[in-house]
């Protein structure tokens, strides 16, 4: 499809800006596993504090990459399948609104007055201008939402008895999902967080707070799966060579996940106070509910797999799995995708042992969490996102991929590094390794009290392995950078892999209509959520004055918004006992 | 709904995802228990914010603990082998986490908010509470000892 | 692998796509099932250890 030259610059800059960070990012993911494993005992290296870095490592590879892709990748799935595009204005507002929180929340970051992690709990207290950046940026993001269900609207009346297409219906999905989320994390930055932090109110709600961004927290994670979940819907078997096993299956999937994506939060509030124990095992089983659409995933794309693999004369149960293009760069993102579905099958699993009522207890908070969640964000999202990113640039623009022999190897030396990685961070959880802590200051140096043999070895596999992935992320960059700097040797064009469908089921008009499922979705909501609020509401005690991360003492309430933020440069620590 | 349409093999696949799930379900249900379990909500007071060991009978204590920036206090607490005992925990200031990881104790310290979970220390020891939350430049030094003693040494 | 379309490859490959049946990712997602119960039971048993 041609596409203008605005709507070029859209994509190019909504890829390249996430990416550019991402290298901010990727530096202080290595820091960490360097501080952690007591390479070095140091609370900060060239002007920047570990827990500064954490923060801007959470939030530039968790919040900013992840969302601008989202919609970058949505833009293009509407336009390319409804063959129109999206509307200029709105586009571009959403990219400036998007861009101009990024710039806030940044600034604030690096100046050392948001060292609050992507997280920010209150107590803790950053900047305002870090709260009221990231809510822009999510605003930012659903903004495009409107125009494509509009754009979706009319073409359902010129196509009233065609299914919709799978990509189009799992984005449309996907971006309710995040709207209806982000509602909370909204309420609790706009309504909670910034007028106690500017010093309006004195006291916060703490575990209100922890509630609202939890809503929106669990159902993050699939507002990063889910395109990923396209590319392995529509994508991923055609590039393997063969067809989608079945359309139905990937329908039921998108709908399942609109139901069960948000009203599971509470599972990561487990240890919490004030939230009762009825409503923390109910919203646990319904995480059961939002584990069967990625199980059925798994079959179908086996299945789809399969296909692909006997058909290009594979032999024998599991032979299918040797017959597919896992090094050929001209299908590089075969290679991107399959790694990322490897990485899942343990992400995905350890996501259910998490969730699993008092299993929680077992790994809450530890180096486990990291282990598991590097294993799904860090494994299919983040190999889809730089896969396509690279791919969009390069399609769009009409340019050859740069040294792509590498290209198609990078999601390889990635997933080795991400297994030895959370190996490591895993392990060290099960001996009660903490995650969201500077080890290599105490816990991890020979010389402190506080030292502790076993996370030697732990930390140090975490190490090999961030190392590795950090290669492999630099490779990305000069494949990236290499294409972006390269000439234009052909029309660019917006051109996406589409997979045949091997049971195209005809259309059910209950898996190609959204109404019943955001009915279910609400009732399912409130059932889950208003006990939730109405304990966080009413069981604590009194809320909570501001504090920095520098100083135990409360930051005084009459002063104002700048209150406390001081760079982070401790000239002594307080060590425990 | 013509189920007719969905493939077979697709059946079978959610078929075998709902039974294993029922098992980790029976089974969480199963291993429910005094000291396994997930924590417990216990009303607001401000006397939780005044630290203290209690001893109930010879084996049952509870502790009043509480999470500051950045130390526990108690930070040394003594309980004889065999004993029950109820950890209370909450925060003066920040988030701060609670866990004893050898004994499945993992809790949140909320300003505010009251935390409770109960242990059964059957082996003598040295048991570490780590803070396991983000809780500012002194994260890194949280930590205090609960000593379970074997009668014999005293 | 794309042969030319003629009428009698059009036919093998609808026979193909007629009689494919993913037995190899039933037993593929057999295989993930354990693996799961695996992962979770051994945390499980971790869990009770420690009670």
């Amino acid at each position: 499809m041609n596409i203008s030259t605005s709507f070029k610059k859209l994509i190019y800059w909504e890829l390249g800006i996430p990416v550019t960070l991402l290298t901010i990012g990727i530096y202080h993911g290595l820091m960490q596993t360097i501080y952690r494993s007591g390479v070095i005992h140091a609370s900060n290296m060239a002007h920047l504090d570990y827990y500064q870095g954490l923060t801007l490592h959470g939030v530039i590879n968790a919040i900013v990459l992840t969302s601008f892709f989202a919609v970058a990748f949505g833009h293009a799935t509407i336009a390319f399948y409804f063959k129109r595009e999206p509307d200029k204005l709105v586009a571009w507002g959403s990219f400036w609104l998007m861009t101009i929180g990024t710039v806030m929340a940044a600034w604030a970051m690096l100046a050392g007055k948001a060292s609050v992690l992507y997280t920010f709990y209150p107590p803790l207290k950053a900047h305002p201008l870090f709260y009221l950046g990231t809510a822009l940026l999510i605003v930012g993001s659903w903004v495009p939402l409107f125009n494509w269900a509009r754009m979706y609207v009319l073409w359902k009346r010129e196509h009233a008895d065609t299914k919709t297409p799978l990509a189009v219906l799992i984005t449309l999905i996907n971006f309710t999902i995040w709207f209806v989320c982000t509602l909370a994390v909204a309420y609790e930055v706009l309504v909670l967080l910034i007028p106690w932090a500017i010093g309006w109110k004195a006291t916060v709600n703490v575990t209100l707070a922890r509630t609202l961004f939890w809503f929106f927290g669990h159902a993050l994670v699939y507002f990063w799966l889910l395109p990923a979940y396209i590319m392995f819907y529509t994508m991923l078997p055609g590039l393997a060579g063969g067809k989608l096993f079945s359309d139905l299956a990937g329908r039921v999937a998108g709908f399942l996940f609109l139901i069960f994506s948000i009203p599971v939060g509470v599972h990561h509030q487990f240890s919490d106070p004030s939230i009762t124990k009825g409503i923390k095992m109910f919203q646990g089983l319904l995480t059961f509910g939002v584990a069967i659409p990625s199980f059925i995933t798994a079959f179908t794309i086996a299945a789809s797999l399969e296909y692909a693999g006997r058909k290009r004369g594979s032999k024998g149960l599991l032979g299918f799995f040797a017959r597919l293009p896992y090094l050929d760069p001209d299908k590089f993102l075969f290679a991107y995708l399959i790694c990322g579905l490897f990485l899942f099958i343990f992400g995905g699993l350890t996501g259910i042992v998490n969730s699993s009522g008092q299993l929680n207890n077992v790994i809450h908070n530890t180096a486990w969490l990291p282990g598991h969640f590097h294993m799904t964000i860090a494994g299919p999202v983040f190999l889809a996102i730089i896969g396509m990113s690279t791919y969009l640039y390069a399609t769009i623009s009409g340019k050859r991929i740069f040294l792509p022999n590498v290209n198609v190897i990078i999601p390889y030396m990635w997933t080795i590094g991400i297994l030895i990685f959370s190996t490591g961070l895993s392990w060290g959880g099960l001996l009660g390794e903490p995650r969201r802590t500077n080890l290599g200051l105490t816990y991890l140096d020979p010389k402190n009290e506080l030292f502790t043999p076993e996370w030697v070895p732990t930390t140090l596999m975490a190490l090999a392995g961030g190392i590795i992935m950090t290669i492999a992320a630099i490779l990305f960059f000069i494949v990236f950078f290499g294409t972006l700097f390269s000439k234009r040797t052909k029309e660019g064009v917006l051109v996406l892999p589409v997979s045949e469908i091997l049971h195209d089921e005809r259309r059910i008009p209950l898996f190609d209509t959204f109404k019943p499922w955001l009915v279910v979705m609400a009732v399912i909501l409130a059932l889950a959520y208003i006990p939730a609020f109405i304990d966080a509401s009413k069981n604590p005690g009194p809320g909570a004055p501001r504090f920095t991360p520098d100083n135990p003492v409360a930051v005084p309430a009459n002063e104002g918004a700048a209150a406390g933020s001081k760079q982070i440069h401790p000239a002594s620590i307080t060590l425990g006992p | 709904m013509d189920t007719s349409v969905i493939d077979s093999s697709e059946k079978k696949v959610m078929v075998i995802t709902g039974a294993v799930m029922a098992l980790f379900i029976f089974s969480i249900l199963y291993a429910r228990g005094r000291s396994n379990d997930l924590p417990e909500c216990v009303p607001f007071d401000k006397s939780y914010l005044n630290p203290k060991v209690m001893q109930l009978d010879a084996k049952t204590f509870q502790v009043y603990a509480v999470a500051q920036m950045w130390q526990f206090q108690p930070q040394e607490i003594y309980i004889p082998v065999g004993s029950d005992v109820d950890f209370f925990i909450t925060s003066k200031d920040v988030v701060h986490g609670f866990n004893i990881y050898e004994k499945n104790v993992n809790l949140m310290a909320v300003y505010g908010n009251i935390n409770k979970s109960t242990v059964h220390f059957d082996k003598p020891g040295i048991y570490t509470i780590t803070c396991h939350e983000y809780c500012g430049i002194g994260h890194q030094g949280m930590q205090a000892k609960v000593i379970v003693n074997d009668p014999s040494y005293k | 692998m794309k042969t030319k379309n003629g009428s009698a490859d059009v036919l093998a490959g609808e026979q193909f796509d007629r009689d494919f049946k993913p037995r190899g990712a039933i037993a593929f997602f057999v295989l993930l099932v354990l693996l799961g119960m695996i992962i979770w039971y051994g945390i499980y048993f971790i869990m009770i250890e420690r009670i």
